[in-house]
């Protein structure tokens, strides 16, 4: 029942703050409920490590009056995800200080979409998925469109129509196979994974599931709905599009491609991999190139994602097991990165690189943060992003020597833009924008410690997390 | 059978007030009238009775489509006096036609005889012509009439003639005699019958709006007024839907072969055409009338895919169809009301004012698109997989691209309403009355989407 309850809370809770009963009382109340998801995730969590599964799954037959069944249940790449959600919600909730956005709706769209999003890494029937997949894209759009900045609107939409047209080819993909399945037809998810595909169907099933997940993550030839909308996203909606939406994507290619196309993977993803593995390189050089550092984070971000999806699709072990580490690191350390761009835009008033400076000399304690943060997007050992990426590469190196070489390439492009960056930001001289720049209140250290704490605690013993994803990568 | 009798006597009660020149007791009677029709429909369930040899069948299908089609005029009733509140005289003449216009529309439904489905369809389109011109003075409702006559008696005239083909052929106009008559005569078709099956399905496409017979649609939506315009929209597309599957299924469905192409070929066209007009609109009611046309494309495909539970999925489609239509009908004439115009600009900036018709309009808009956990995303869901299920993949994929150009032009208004800034200064301020029914349609819409399953089952 656990389960249940998870995605009830913020359900209600999302249903509550859309009546604009609680006024001021709004983030206090929506940050509270998020503490106490994360209560439940980590009970969740209790009970898969120590005690029976059965509490975990959950399966009702609602054919004649839902017209689907709801099949849920956890293994260790959800438990992994929902912890990674339900964790950075809190730190998004609180993390909001901007008196405009302080709006009963805002909060209660970021409580529905993590129900959503729970409800997507949770699912196992296919319809459910796709429901729960198309919710979560709602709140999001709303955030961007309504409290974004400069032309929101188009930018909204743009993104809107990317992500529509994916989740069309995967409906499009889900029903085909649903023909497929032995009659009676079903939706669960074990159908399909007992589906034996010859290869010249699991093509076209692989483009249609890849379409729609490599424009959520987005892959290179899909990305360009995402440096904009980054950009013009209040930085909460940034950080739940970057922190957690975008491992929708990367979820379901462990859920789908993997199993249900496994000869189109082992042949090397038809041309996909070198596609990817352009635009990790690609979005590292922009990055390096970028004035803003909002943008800036959006392409480091492309870049990462992208070693993500490499790993994923790299047909070994070691790269699988690394990559869904990395999910969760990467969600971690750019919600990280976004706080620390939030304090430095709402202290200075700019996020143009070169107008900042001197930083680090106002504020010591902010920069020792900041640093940490940045230290680990540069996946330096001890921190959380070393022990995924070197699996990841360890992976790819098993299954394709060139590629891993020229990604491993990237760890260097990610020194070059990040240390250049943090360079450029916080030494050198002060700029007018920076000499009174504050340091750290309490509460904003407070925002930090869930995310350093991650970020040493999978650095330093990642063996808890992998242990369970080797038995669930099997 | 009783529903058709009571409504027949309300609209006769309903002018004989007219005629006395009473107003109060008009819209009263109409309710009274058409709760009890629909509650008289109900009665019959599951008994399958017969009328007048065969000329009316009242099925579980006919009783459930006649009850989503009482429903909806109730509805539509239920705006009318927001509508009409601007008018003096009592208006019994075109509540008479609504209800008679609903007593063809419900023997179009249960029909089993090929005269009757004339009857049917030519009470229903009789009263839509004058109901179309209803607002005398306009000349674009006139327009309208006068387009929507002429297409529309052309179109009754191929039904007709292909009614005659199919009795020169088989020899009765008995549903059930032809499908005796083609299951004999299945190895060789004589072409008579194939023809006049052509000629039925072109005179049905005409009146479902579905393309190559969709001209007249846009036209006649944009210029009639706009409660009559939900009517057709709703009320008249299921009837024809209905009717036409009722057709289908119980005559023509051992061979598919000599129409399943045919109509294939309208329903892609209807889905695209339909849905790339609607693209371009920046007058929202005419967008209502191509996306109109797109829906009834949809429903083409449950026309298609016959067998299985396809009357189920029809029924379902019908019903998400109508309750967000008439919603998205009935923001609009608030909106219109306040601001004179049709333009997608008209909706800048209505959250701000009028949240709850702004949320219900958005619920109507994104269940249309078909969007879950919406109700249009269950009926679309339903009606993909029955086609799916029969080998129709290349059909769902075009329909499937149709929904995804869809959702653009239906998430438009929605962005108006809430991310642009009102244009006008004063803020639309709504009688209290039509809340209610607002958020009456709001809260049907998201609790039809909570139980789609009983629908699908239940015919």
């Amino acid at each position: 029942m656990i389960i249940v309850l998870l995605l009830v809370l913020p359900l209600l809770a999302s249903l509550i703050l859309f009546t604009g009963k609680l006024g001021k009382h709004s983030r206090e109340f929506a940050l509270i409920v998020s503490l106490l998801e994360f209560g439940v995730a980590l009970v969740a969590g209790y009970a898969f490590t120590f005690a029976n599964h059965k509490i975990l799954n959950l399966s009702l037959n609602l054919k004649q009056l839902l017209d689907i069944d709801i099949i849920i249940n956890i293994d260790a790449v959800s438990l992994l995800m929902i912890m990674l959600t339900t964790l950075l919600v809190p730190v998004i909730i609180a993390s909001n200080n901007n008196r405009k956005v302080r709006n009963h709706n805002f909060f209660g769209l970021i409580l529905l979409m993590q129900m959503a999003l729970i409800g997507v890494f949770t699912a196992s029937e296919m319809i459910l998925f796709y429901i729960f997949w198309e919710l979560a894209m709602i709140p999001i759009f709303l955030i961007t469109a309504i409290w974004g900045g400069q032309n929101r609107l188009k930018i909204s939409v743009k993104f809107l129509i990317y992500t529509v047209v994916g989740s069309f080819a995967m409906l499009i993909a889900i029903l085909y196979l649903y023909t497929l399945t032995p009659a009676p037809h079903s939706f669960s998810f074990d159908a399909f994974y007992h589906l034996k595909l010859p290869y010249s169907v699991q093509v076209p099933v692989f483009l249609a599931f890849f379409l729609a997940f490599a424009i959520k993550i987005p892959l290179f030839p899909f990305h360009s709905w995402q440096a904009e909308t980054y950009n013009v996203s209040p930085v909460q909606g940034s950080m739940l599009l970057a922190g957690i939406m975008l491992k929708m994507g990367l979820y379901g290619i462990i859920r789908f491609i993997l199993p249900i196309c496994p000869d189109v993977v082992a042949g090397g993803s038809l041309i996909f991999l070198p596609l990817i593995l352009f635009g990790v390189i690609y979005g590292a050089i922009i990055a390096i190139r970028q004035p803003k550092l909002k943008k800036m984070i959006a392409f480091v971000s492309l870049s990462h994602v992208g070693i993500i999806a490499l790993g994923l699709l790299s047909n070994n072990h070691y790269g699988i097991e690394g990559a869904i580490l990395q999910m969760f690191s990467h969600g971690v350390n750019v919600v990280g990165f976004f706080l620390c761009y939030q304090i430095i835009v709402i202290r200075t008033g700019t996020d143009i690189i070169s107008d900042l400076g001197g930083i680090a000399s106002a504020a010591p304690k902010f920069a020792t943060l900041f640093l940490v943060v940045v230290l680990a997007n540069v996946a330096l050992p001890l921190t959380n992003s070393f022990v995924g990426e070197f699996l990841i590469l360890l992976g790819l190196f098993q299954s394709n020597i060139y590629i891993a070489v020229i990604a491993g390439l990237t760890i260097i492009l990610g020194a070059v833009y990040m240390l250049r960056m943090f360079q450029q930001v916080m030494y050198g001289p002060q700029t007018a924008v920076t000499t009174n720049f504050r340091d750290l209140t309490v509460r904003e250290m407070l925002l930090f410690v869930p995310i350093i704490i991650s970020i040493f605690l999978v650095g330093v013993y990642p063996s808890f997390v992998l242990q369970m994803l080797q038995t669930a990568v099997k | 059978m009783y529903a058709i009798i009571t409504i027949s006597i309300v609209a006769i009660i309903v002018l004989f007030f007219g005629a006395i020149e009473k107003k109060a007791p008009l819209l009263p009677v109409v309710y009274v009238g058409l709760s009890l029709a629909f509650i008289l429909n109900l009665v019959g369930w599951n008994q399958s009775v017969h009328y007048y040899n065969e000329m009316y069948i009242a099925d579980n299908f006919s009783i459930a489509f006649n009850g989503v089609l009482i429903f909806t005029t109730l509805l539509v009733f239920i705006f009318a006096p927001v509508y009409y509140k601007p008018v003096k005289r009592p208006l019994e003449d075109i509540y008479a036609l609504i209800l008679f216009a609903l007593v063809g529309s419900l023997i179009m439904t249960a029909f089993g005889n090929l005269l009757m489905l004339f009857v049917g369809i030519e009470t229903l389109s009789l009263s839509l012509y004058i109901l179309a011109g209803s607002k005398k003075f306009d000349p674009n409702s006139n327009e309208a009439a006068m387009k929507y006559f002429l297409t529309g008696s052309f179109a009754s005239g191929f039904l007709l003639f292909g009614i005659a083909l199919l009795y020169g052929a088989s020899g009765s106009m008995n549903l059930e005699a032809i499908k005796q008559y083609v299951i004999l005569n299945q190895a060789h078709m004589p072409g008579m019958l194939t023809i006049g099956l052509l000629l039925v399905a072109i005179g049905m496409t005409f009146k479902i709006g579905a393309a190559p017979f969709h001209f007249w649609a846009p036209d006649v939506y944009e210029g009639s007024p706009t409660l009559i315009t939900t009517f057709m929209a709703t009320v008249g597309k299921v009837a024809a839907i209905a009717a036409f599957f009722r057709l289908m299924s119980s005559s023509f469905a051992e061979v598919e072969s000599i129409w399943k192409l045919t109509l294939t070929i309208f329903a892609v066209a209807t889905i695209l055409i339909g849905n790339l007009s609607a693209f371009y609109q920046d007058n929202v009611k005419r967008m209502f009338a191509y996306s109109g046309i797109a829906h009834a494309g949809y429903m083409l495909i449950a026309v298609i895919a016959l067998k299985q539970q396809a009357a189920g999925v029809l029924l379902l489609y019908s019903m998400s169809y109508t309750i967000a239509t008439i919603t998205a009908f009935a923001v609009l004439i608030l909106v219109r009301e306040e601001t004179g115009t049709f333009s997608i600009k008209a909706f800048n900036g209505l959250a701000k004012h009028n949240p709850r018709e702004a949320f219900a309009m958005t619920i109507a808009m994104l269940s249309l698109a078909g969007i879950p956990p919406l109700v249009g995303f269950a009926a679309k869901y339903n009606l993909f997989v029955s086609a799916i299920g029969q080998g129709n993949l290349p059909l769902v994929i075009v329909a499937i691209i149709g929904s995804m150009i869809s959702v653009y032009f239906y998430i438009r208004p929605v962005i108006a309403m809430y991310a642009k800034l009102p244009s006008g200064t004063a803020a639309i301020d709504s009688s209290s009355n039509y809340k209610k029914q607002i958020t009456l349609a709001a809260v049907l819409m998201i609790l039809l989407g909570l139980i789609p399953g009983v629908f699908v089952n239940l015919i």
